[in-house]
Order: structure tokens, then C-alpha cells, then sequence
């Protein structure tokens, strides 16, 4: 079923949507949860809590890509659970390799206050990623939004682990440096 | 900002750009279906060359290749994404890496210092991978480690080169720009 069929069903307050999007993104969703909690039963409660997430959003919501729609939801509730996971000292592997990773990206620690500020900040780094090449962007993307394993990411593309590494570190390097450019000392 | 606050901020990307990471990504032609579609739309003139080096005694030859897909023209840049390949012949160092795509394990050449620096520029050695393609090759070493590079390199030192796909670039000038150097390793000094 094509997603603006499935997204019909949930305004129509048509159960079968839950059904239909498990059936399409279930594995999608899977995989996000996993790669941030490595705990299958965390995993698979936030995908059922993406499912009524969801069903509460949608209406008044119409998203137009539905899998990245559902892959954001699933990954805030994924990331909220790891926090609470780790406050209480418990739970599987946690992608600290790739919060480090991010970590060198910030020149000091101070946040950006303000939802302008943010915004901004979240522009500048969409306009670097829109001009870096298709796999460079994808890449990044399937490391620092999917938090995708770097094997994972060399299967995916048919790249070496070393190559992966390489690439991911060239692009966080000249992310830096652009919004350095742009004044952002995040 | 901490690192998981960034990642969490990241959550907020343009759904475009994430949902297109979400596709599978495109698979490459293979390299004999890419020569013969470059051969049959005639875009350049195809150019092999292979290199062959006898095993000395108790010495590992150094890496032979064979461009079996087209000529690098300046500008070109040969990496996982064209359909420039290297294949390893038989025998040689690091045969049975498939080097097509730019997928090779290990992918080393040998090579005398030209110039340090900022960028390492080295003459590949005759006979080896990317020699007769270019004459001199500048090596980013901006994302090797360092303990990866022999201290104090210096003018006519001999190296032997271990690189990963990265992309090698060729210049008009003859030259090629080498990204991805994973380790540089000191194999004889030159002259003082």
C-alpha cells in the first residue's frame, strides 16, 4: 500500500493503518530503535509507541514522506528511552562511538539558546549537506541520523570499514569548518 | 552542546534529505558492463596497462595494477562512484583483492619522497600501481593518523604507500592527488 493510501487510512481513523504501517516500516523502524537501544524488547516498545504516536498525530498531521515522518518519532522515542536507560544504569550497548564522534564537531560546549539559534544552526547544517555528494550526504546521514553501525554503512555501499571511517571523519572535519564560517560556535 | 544533545538536534534534519539515506543506495555498474558500454558509446580511447614484478628473494614484490577501463583524463577523478577500475594481476601483492570499485583491502605501492609538507608528494615506482599514469602523486594526508607516517621523511627516502579506496585524482599537469593514505611505512633511506 502506497503511503498516501496508508496516511488516508489514519485520517480516516481506519485501523487497518496500524496494521498497513507495521506491514511497510516495521523492519524500517526496527532497525532505528535497535541501532540507538540494542535491546530487543526496548526496541520493539518504541516501535509500538511509534505506532500511536502515530495514530495521536495523524490527523491533524498529513505527512508527505511517511517513512521519514515515522523514522523521526521512532528515533526521538528511542533516543528518550536510552537517556532514561542510562540514568538508571542499565541497558545494552549505546552509540557513544557516535555521540563522541559529533562531539568533535563542537569547538566548545556552549548550546544554542533559542529556537532561532537552533533553527539556524540546523539550516546551516542542511545547506552543508545538500552540497556534498549524494553518497557523502547519505553516508553521514545513515552514521549521525540512522545511527548506523560503520559495518553496516561499508555493507550498505559496498566500501571498506577503513573507507567508511575515512569519509565519515573528512566530512565531520569540513562540517566543522563551515559553521565556523557561518558563526556558529555550537 | 554535548554529542547525544547534537544527535538528538540532528533528529530535526529535512525529511528530504533523510528519507533519501533510507533508499537503498545504487548499485554500480560492474566493470565489464561498464567497459563495454564506454567502449561502445566511444567516450575515450580504453588504456591497459599491467605491471608485472618478479619476486626477489625473500622480498614481496610491490603491487602491479591494470586500468582495464579507460584513460584517467585530467580532472578525472577515480573512485567508488566511475567506472574506473584496478585489478591486482595474479600473484602479485595483494592478489585476490578485488580492487574494482575501488574495493580493494589492500591496496599498496611503493614510491621514492619527492617533496614533505603539508602534502607528501611521492614518484610512484616503476612498475608499480599508478606509475606511467602519473608521474607524481600528492598524498592528503589530512585523515591518517599520525603514528600511521614515518617522522622526519625527507627527499628521495623510499615508502611503501598502503591506501583504501579514497579517490586519486589526475591533474593536467600529470600529476595525481591521492586522498585515504592509511599508513606510510619507511623502506630505505635516501641520499643524505
Amino acid at each position: 500500500m502506497d503511503d498516501a493510501a496508508i496516511v488516508d487510512l489514519y485520517w480516516a481513523r481506519d485501523s487497518r493503518a496500524i496494521g498497513e504501517t507495521q506491514t511497510k516500516y516495521g523492519p524500517f523502524l526496527g532497525a532505528i530503535a535497535m541501532n540507538l537501544l540494542n535491546v530487543r524488547e526496548d526496541a520493539e516498545e518504541c516501535v509500538s509507541d511509534t505506532y500511536l504516536a502515530a495514530w495521536n498525530a495523524i490527523p491533524p498531521e498529513r505527512p508527505g514522506l511517511l517513512r521519514a515522518f515515522l523514522g523521526r518519532i521512532v528515533r526521538n522515542l528511542s533516543l528518550d528511552r536510552l537517556r532514561r536507560s542510562r540514568a538508571k544504569k542499565r541497558g545494552g550497548g549505546t552509540p557513544d562511538a557516535i555521540f563522541e564522534e559529533l562531539e568533535e564537531l563542537l569547538p566548545d560546549s556552549r548550546t544554542p539558546e533559542g529556537e532561532v539559534e537552533r533553527r539556524e544552526l540546523l539550516r546551516d547544517i542542511e545547506d552543508f549537506l545538500r552540497a556534498q555528494t549524494e553518497r557523502t550526504r547519505n553516508i553521514f546521514l545513515r552514521r549521525y541520523w540512522y545511527a548506523d553501525s560503520v559495518t553496516a554503512i561499508a555493507s550498505r555501499y559496498g566500501l571498506r570499514e577503513n573507507a567508511v571511517s575515512a569519509q565519515l571523519l573528512r566530512t565531520r572535519g569540513k562540517l566543522r569548518s563551515f559553521l565556523e564560517e557561518r558563526g556558529h560556535t555550537i | 552542546m554535548t554529542g547525544q544533545m547534537l544527535f538528538a538536534l540532528l533528529g530535526e534534519l529535512d525529511e528530504g534529505l533523510v528519507d533519501a539515506a533510507a533508499a537503498e543506495p545504487k548499485r554500480r555498474v560492474s566493470g565489464r558492463r561498464m567497459t563495454a558500454i564506454l567502449s561502445f558509446a566511444a567516450c575515450a580511447a580504453v588504456v591497459g596497462f599491467v605491471f608485472f614484478l618478479p619476486r626477489a628473494a625473500g622480498k614481496e614484490s610491490v603491487i602491479g595494477g591494470e586500468v582495464n577501463n579507460q584513460a584517467a583524463a585530467p580532472g578525472e577523478s577515480w573512485n567508488e562512484n566511475n567506472g574506473l577500475e584496478c585489478q591486482a594481476p595474479e600473484g602479485s601483492a595483494g592478489s585476490g583483492s578485488d580492487l574494482s570499485g575501488g574495493t580493494a583491502d589492500d591496496l599498496w605501492f611503493e614510491a621514492t619522497v619527492l617533496e614533505t609538507g603539508d602534502e607528501l608528494t611521492v614518484a610512484p615506482a616503476e612498475g608499480s600501481l599508478f606509475y606511467g599514469q602519473a608521474q607524481r602523486v600528492v598524498l592528503d594526508l589530512t585523515d591518517t593518523p599520525p603514528e600511521a607516517v614515518p617522522e622526519d621523511l625527507k627527499p628521495g627516502d623510499t615508502v611503501r604507500i598502503t591506501c583504501g579506496t579514497g579517490e586519486l585524482l589526475f591533474r593536467e599537469d600529470g600529476s595525481a592527488a591521492l586522498r585515504e593514505v592509511l599508513e606510510i611505512a619507511l623502506t630505505g633511506g635516501g641520499q643524505p
